[in-house]
């Protein structure tokens, strides 16, 4: 595959790598701060990237592990941080999949049904998405109060109630899983129709399988998005042990005493499941799904 | 197997009427093909038929059963479509046994059915193959093979052709036909080309702006069309017209005459026809006879030049300017014809050979000619 380059060529390609580094040194240097913070002893922001003395107190007291100093003070951990984490990958989980349903079911008849009112249905639900979520904060509230009243167990303070909450901002995704329906030929469906298939034994054994890589995505974005929310979540979640990573950690930092160390272990926890989750879905990301159902 | 019958059959997509009173009666087991140009509705019917279109107004029949309200499912039909539309996901025996796992049929039923209808298409070594990695021809095989697993009454099949080359497009046309002998069902063919219609039909029912122009037995249309759109689609190359005006006409011929004073006489039955009224003539290229220079021409001779002639080895196509019209008529010729582009010709047609139209365009009714009959099988 040797094409024949021009000679002006080799120093783009240079300017074109420096760049590219200069970028991702851009990307990756808060990561590398956070995580010398977490090594670092004492409670600093600030200091040399590369600590000069190495503890891992910080971590230890991110994990549950009580620490011992050495004037043997023994530290105990200030604040349930897997629990925590288990919250955040519990709620940002079950969220993600019923994002997923509600989404796809919802693109699949605004993409492919025709009903009155769908065009204003569909710019409605993008138009009051737009509106930051903080703004709805006091309505939230609100409304869960209520609902607590009813079904305590979807009130304030349960993890029920915060899913219940975040499955209301699918606009978003459905739009995305929508164009992505647009671009899969109806004549697939047609043909399943044709073979027998209910209009639900199409989306699922037809559309869906060729929609996985747009699936993927939409749960990823829901994951994460889940995982570092912290405005519905600071006003739904009361109980220490009910709240989410992205919640608690903000514990560390009172007002005269910002513990930064523990937070960045804390932190960089929190990146943890969003990893292991991209990494997973990663495989699924495949393109072409499609190729190969109609002529070329 | 089934009949189908259409009544009335309209269709509208909101403000666009695309369908205007399809009536129409299908016999068991018959081949029929719908043509006509592009946009002039073929597929929307054949959708209709499918249950894919809500029909919104008329009847539809299948098996002497109304199913304008069934879903597709349950008409007994399978569909093969333009694009093939298989599904990418699975492989070629999926695709082929979707709808029979759909019906709730084991999976050894299954698998003997798709491997008898690999047999019949020689798709065998491609069943465990994605619709990828296939070729045109395969995946073609492979959407027909999709629709004769599961048995269906009525075939349909929306332009199945149209994305082959040439070659591949001749021979599978011969198997579709030898499978429409061997499963002896019902089959709707959609095409826009007349070549397809002529060899596969039993009758072809040839379709214009949304209406039935014609139906019939494919050599009935070529020799007998109903209207002038129907003897300008069929038959290739197509029919030379020209504009003339009625000088006299009775129940056995008619005399007209073109706009340079030419007389033809054509033996059709031109009783009660308005004398000086518009009409078009028409011949085929290979009804005309040359006439050699020196050769005194009798009646019906065109006198012409020739602009562009085609020797095919088998055949001489001759394209020729004649005063009477804008348009070239083409001639068929003896292969060993060689008439270089300027030399003059002289055109006889056989009155027996020209038709005629009025000015809507319907035929006048033409005196069978021997041996022409013969179009139904
Ligand atoms: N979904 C649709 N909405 C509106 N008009 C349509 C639709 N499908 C087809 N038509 C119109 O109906 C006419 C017939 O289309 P079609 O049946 O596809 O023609 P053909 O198959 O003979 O080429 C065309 O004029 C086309 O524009
Ligand atoms: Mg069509």
């Amino acid at each position: 595959m040797a094409m024949v380059l021009d000679k002006s060529h080799r120093w783009r390609l240079v300017a074109a790598h420096i760049g590219l580094v200069a970028f991702i040194a851009l990307t990756v240097f808060p990561f590398l701060m956070v995580l010398s913070i977490s090594l670092r002893p004492g409670n600093f922001a600030v200091g040399s990237i590369i600590p000069t003395d190495v503890t891992l107190e910080h971590w230890k007291l991110a994990l549950g592990i009580p620490y011992v100093k050495p004037d043997g003070h023994i530290v105990n951990p200030p604040f349930p941080v897997l629990l925590w984490l288990w919250n955040s990958v519990k709620v940002a989980g079950v969220t993600a999949l019923l994002v997923l349903a509600l989404s796809t079911t919802s693109a699949y008849a605004f993409a492919r049904m025709r009903f009155t009112g769908r065009s204003f249905a569909l710019n409605t639900l993008m138009l009051m998405q737009m509106f930051p979520a903080v703004l709805s904060l006091v309505a939230i509230y609100a409304i869960f109060e209520t609902v607590g009243d009813s079904v305590p167990k979807m009130g304030i303070n349960t993890h029920a109630g915060l899913i219940l909450a975040y499955c209301g901002g699918i606009a978003m995704h459905a739009w995305t899983i929508k164009g992505y329906f647009e671009t899969i030929p109806a004549e697939m469906e047609e043909a399943a129709k044709v073979d027998g298939a209910s209009p639900f034994q199409a989306f699922w054994h037809v559309l869906l399988p060729m929609a996985v890589p747009i699936l993927v995505v939409v749960f990823l974005l829901s994951f994460i998005g889940t995982m570092i929310e912290v405005p519905v979540a600071s006003v739904l979640l009361h109980d220490e042990k009910n709240l989410t990573l992205a919640v608690g950690s903000r514990l560390y930092l009172y007002q005269q005493n910002y513990l930064w160390g523990d937070f960045a272990a804390a932190a960089i926890l929190s990146g943890l499941p969003i990893t292991m989750v991209f990494i997973l879905g990663q495989r699924w990301l495949v393109s072409g799904l499609t190729a190969g159902g109609v002529k070329g | 197997m089934a009949d189908v019958v259409l009544k009335g059959i309209h269709k509208s997509y909101g403000e666009v009427k695309t369908l205007h009173g399809i009536d129409l009666e299908i016999a068991d087991g018959e081949f029929i093909v719908f043509v006509g140009p592009s946009g002039c509705g073929k597929s929307t019917l054949l959708r209709s038929i499918a249950g894919l279109e809500d029909i919104s107004a008329g009847e539809l029949y299948i098996g002497g059963r109304q199913v304008n309200d069934e879903p597709p499912a349950r008409r007994g039909v399978s569909m093969v479509f333009q694009s093939y539309a298989l599904y990418p996901h699975m492989n070629v025996a999926e695709n082929m046994a979707f709808g029979l796992h759909l019906a709730g049929y084991t999976k050894a039923q299954q698998r003997a059915a798709v491997e008898n209808a690999a047999r019949i298409l020689q798709i065998e070594h491609l069943l465990e193959r994605k619709p990828k990695a296939l070729s045109g021809g395969q995946r073609q095989r492979v959407a027909i093979g999709r629709a004769i697993v599961r048995k269906p009454d009525v075939f349909l099949f929306d332009e199945p052709l149209s994305n082959l080359d040439a070659a591949l497009r001749v021979q599978m046309r011969i198997e579709i036909a030898k499978l429409h002998k061997q499963l002896a069902a019902t089959m709707i063919y959609v095409t826009h080309d007349q070549v397809e219609a002529m060899t596969l039909a039993d009758r072809i029912v040839v379709l214009n702006a949304g209406l039935v122009e014609q139906v019939g037995a494919p050599l009935e249309l070529y020799h007998n069309p109903a209207t002038l759109f129907v003897a300008g689609f069929i038959g290739s190359p197509k029919m030379n017209f020209l504009e003339a005006t009625v000088v006299s006409g009775n129940a056995q011929s008619a005399t007209v005459a073109l706009p340079q004073g030419t007389q033809l006489q054509a033996s059709v039955d031109a009783s009660g026809v308005v004398v000086q009224s518009k009409v078009t003539v028409g011949f085929r290229a290979e009804h005309v006879e040359l006439v050699g220079a020196g050769q005194a021409p009798s009646g019906n001779v065109l006198q012409g030049e020739v602009m562009a002639q085609e020797r095919l080895g088998d055949l001489t196509y001759l394209y020729v300017q004649v005063p009477d019209s804008e348009h070239l008529m083409t001639v068929r010729a003896h292969p060993s014809v060689d008439a270089a582009a300027g030399s003059r010709v002289w055109l006889h047609i056989p009155e027996q050979w020209v038709y005629m139209f009025n000015a809507e365009g319907k035929a006048f009714a033409r005196h069978a000619v021997s041996g022409e009959k013969g179009g139904s099988r």
